[in-house]
């Protein structure tokens, strides 16, 4: 399926507030209460539709524990968003942020869009982080905020579309040089009328090998 | 299926006598062929072993070599493995290698009685009796093959406080997974029964921790913990996790998984003499060799928790085998698939996604074996040097991709404050102030003038 942009994504934050729920919502609109720990990184993709252009997002959903952050750290290269996840009904999730944070700024690239989320909305008879902390929080360190909950899939979509539209908004506006890989987008092969596989296909790929769907 | 199978091993075996080309994928290359031979003239027979796997060594004079073993027919494997599952287990001529070439060979400790209670009772005995008969062997070998000593019947007694010898965010940790970790018991386990479990995984996870502060716990162990306790029991589980975990896993329980991420190209550097060409389609998708992180460091068991037969199966095979064997199997079921990834959407994320999810029905016994046979042929300490080579690559990769972000960064903060500066310019408050004061003087001493001369004119 042919996209006008590729968007790549990252999502990162403590183990157990969300990462993967918030995925599979997002990609497959379902819900598992118990969801499987996610060891190292794991992969998924939807196309998206942004002022009438296809744009395809690729996420990288990461494992939260310290211990693999050594591999999770790569896959900041190249993302053009990231979701910064906390859950609302742990504290320590929240105090956490900060950490994340210098990590995302130092390995990823400046440009980088990143939309702060408290997961669990849902739960807000155990709610211990106040909307109005996130909020503050983003505010000082210049990041978009939502309060989401993966079990209801309250403003899921708008969590991943909102965060697309910032980037495409940088684009507009030049920001994002997006001849660079680098920097996480990719022209759609529709798009780009010099070579057909555009730069979709990395490294000099045939796109004849394609299949499957985004 | 156990005559199938029974042909499938004779077709192995007969592959033996002419190694060479492997499960139809392109064999490698003659440099990989010249290995090979290098390989059969140092070590003719056995298994071939590396320094790094020294403990596999370390069998002590107690245990004496039995280089015949090695070739006995499929159907003498499946003899030694009735005399063994028969109650001699205890036989003292059985040699800890015998034991090794057991559990790695076909369906691993349990094949032989399998197919004697078929052969006996066959339609009369129902497949869960077979299951958890062969989980008794297991009971009893899985010890032998970590040369636990013998079972003596001491208790360990206060495992409920146990949490209590170790760090309270780890342990938090380890209630987060363990909660998550139900897939390993059947779907309508009782709440009872499911509770039981949960507090038996955490204590056996918690013991082995308090007793060596120098492993890291890491997400994934639960998985492992589980399985052993689900053969094992708690009490006799705990011994053997504890082995496991210092013989096996110790290199995943590092501060970080700095280690494994290098380790990991050894899948890399074992498909450059397997299939080059899928190596190279992987490496011009950019694809780091994270998608086998799970099947490595849990033996399977996070993405088979579900499929007890196989994965207790799988852990008789690395339990037998040293501690890199999981890679080598990773890289012989990425060579198998190999189909599968050239139609796939050629990028790293779809790449990474249909390597990290495992069909259910991939040839295992035959992968297994292959996967020996790969590690006669390559030794870790014989592609050491690659491994080395793939992992730097990466580094400086990222080296280069971080000095790149970092000049972009000081590039934004330099134009941020040239622009700061610019602004500044034009504003200029104290000319702006002064030129107020200028005019409100100048209005006061007209006004003064104007008074004056209106007053002496008035006078």
């Amino acid at each position: 399926m042919s996209y006008a942009y590729l968007f790549k994504y990252i999502i990162i934050g403590d183990t157990g507030v969300g990462k993967s729920c918030l995925l599979l919502q997002f990609t497959d609109k379902r819900f598992q209460p118990v969801h499987d720990l996610t060891i190292g990184v794991e992969f998924g993709a939807r196309m998206i539709t942004i002022d009438g252009k296809q744009i395809k997002l690729q996420i990288w959903d990461t494992a939260g524990q310290e211990a693999f952050r050594s591999i999770t750290r790569s896959y900041y290269r190249g993302a053009a968003g990231a979701l910064l996840v906390y859950d609302i009904t742990r504290r320590e999730t929240f105090n956490h942020l900060t950490t994340w944070l210098e990590d995302a700024r130092q390995h990823s690239n400046s440009n980088m869009v990143i939309m702060l989320i408290g997961n669990k909305s849902d739960l807000d008879a155990r709610r211990e982080v106040k909307r109005e902390e996130g909020e503050a929080f983003a505010r000082e360190h210049g990041l978009v905020f939502m309060e989401t909950s993966a079990k209801t899939a309250a403003n899921v979509e708008e969590a991943f579309i909102n965060t697309a539209k910032e980037i495409y908004e940088k684009i507009q506006e030049g920001v994002f040089d997006i001849n660079n890989e680098a920097n996480g987008i990719k022209i759609g092969p529709s798009h780009s009328p010099s070579s057909p596989g555009g730069i979709a296909g990395t490294g000099g790929q045939g796109s004849s090998q394609g299949g499957g769907c985004c | 299926m156990p005559a199938a199978e029974a042909e499938d091993d004779e077709a192995a075996a007969d592959e033996e006598k002419s190694i060479g080309s492997d499960d139809g994928s392109p064999s490698g290359s003659s440099r990989a062929a010249s290995r090979y031979r290098s390989r059969l003239r140092d070590h003719s027979n056995g298994f071939v072993m590396s320094n790094e796997d020294s403990i596999w060594r370390a069998d002590g004079p107690g245990v004496p070599d039995c280089p015949d073993i090695a070739h006995l027919h499929s159907t003498e494997l499946e003899r030694l493995k009735l005399i063994v599952i028969k109650g001699t287990i205890s036989k003292p001529n059985l040699t800890l290698n015998e034991l090794r070439l057991l559990s790695r060979s076909s369906e691993g400790l349990v094949h032989g009685e399998f197919i004697a209670i078929q052969s006996k009772y066959l339609q009369l005995i129902n497949l869960f009796i077979v299951f958890s008969m062969t989980d008794k062997i297991r009971k009893l070998l899985w010890p032998k093959l970590l040369k636990l000593p013998e079972k003596e019947d001491d208790v360990v007694e206060s495992l409920e406080d146990v949490h209590k010898l170790i760090d309270g965010d780890v342990y938090y940790q380890i209630q987060k997974d363990v909660a998550r970790s139900n897939s390993h018991m059947p779907e309508d386990t009782p709440d009872e029964e499911m509770e039981k479990f949960q507090t038996e995984l955490t204590q056996i996870i918690c013991w082995v921790l308090s007793r060596h502060p120098e492993l890291n716990y890491y997400q994934g162990y639960n998985d492992v913990a589980a399985t052993v306790l689900l053969v094992m029991g708690l009490q006799q589980g705990l011994q053997v996790l504890e082995k496991i975990s210092v013989t096996f896993l110790e290199r995943f329980m590092e501060k970080t998984m700095e280690k494994v991420n290098q380790e990991l190209f050894y899948i890399f550097a074992l498909l450059d003499r397997e299939h080059p060409l899928l190596l190279e389609h992987l490496e011009n998708v950019e694809l780091f060799p994270h998608f086998a992180l799970a099947e490595y460091t849990t033996w399977y068991a996070h993405k088979y928790s579900e499929n007890r037969k196989l994965l207790h199966r799988l852990f008789d095979f690395f339990l037998g085998s040293p501690p890199l064997i999981p890679l080598y199997l990773s890289t012989k079921i990425v060579a198998y698939r190999d189909k599968e990834i050239f139609n796939t959407t050629p990028d790293m994320g779809h790449t990474h996604k249909v390597l990290s999810t495992l069909p259910d029905d991939l040839p295992f016994e035959k992968l297994l074996y292959h996967t020996t046979k790969l590690y006669q042929l390559f030794p870790p300490d014989s592609i050491d040097s690659d491994v080395r080579e793939f992992d730097f690559k990466r580094r400086r990769k990222e080296q280069e991709w971080k000095s790149r972000t970092e000049a972009v960064r000081n590039e934004r903060e330099r134009q941020r404050s040239l622009r700061v500066a610019r602004t500044q310019q034009p504003k200029i408050p104290i000319r702006l102030r002064s030129y107020k004061t200028f005019t409100v003087v100048t209005i006061l001493a007209f006004g003064l003038y104007a008074f004056l001369k209106t007053s002496s004119g008035l006078n």
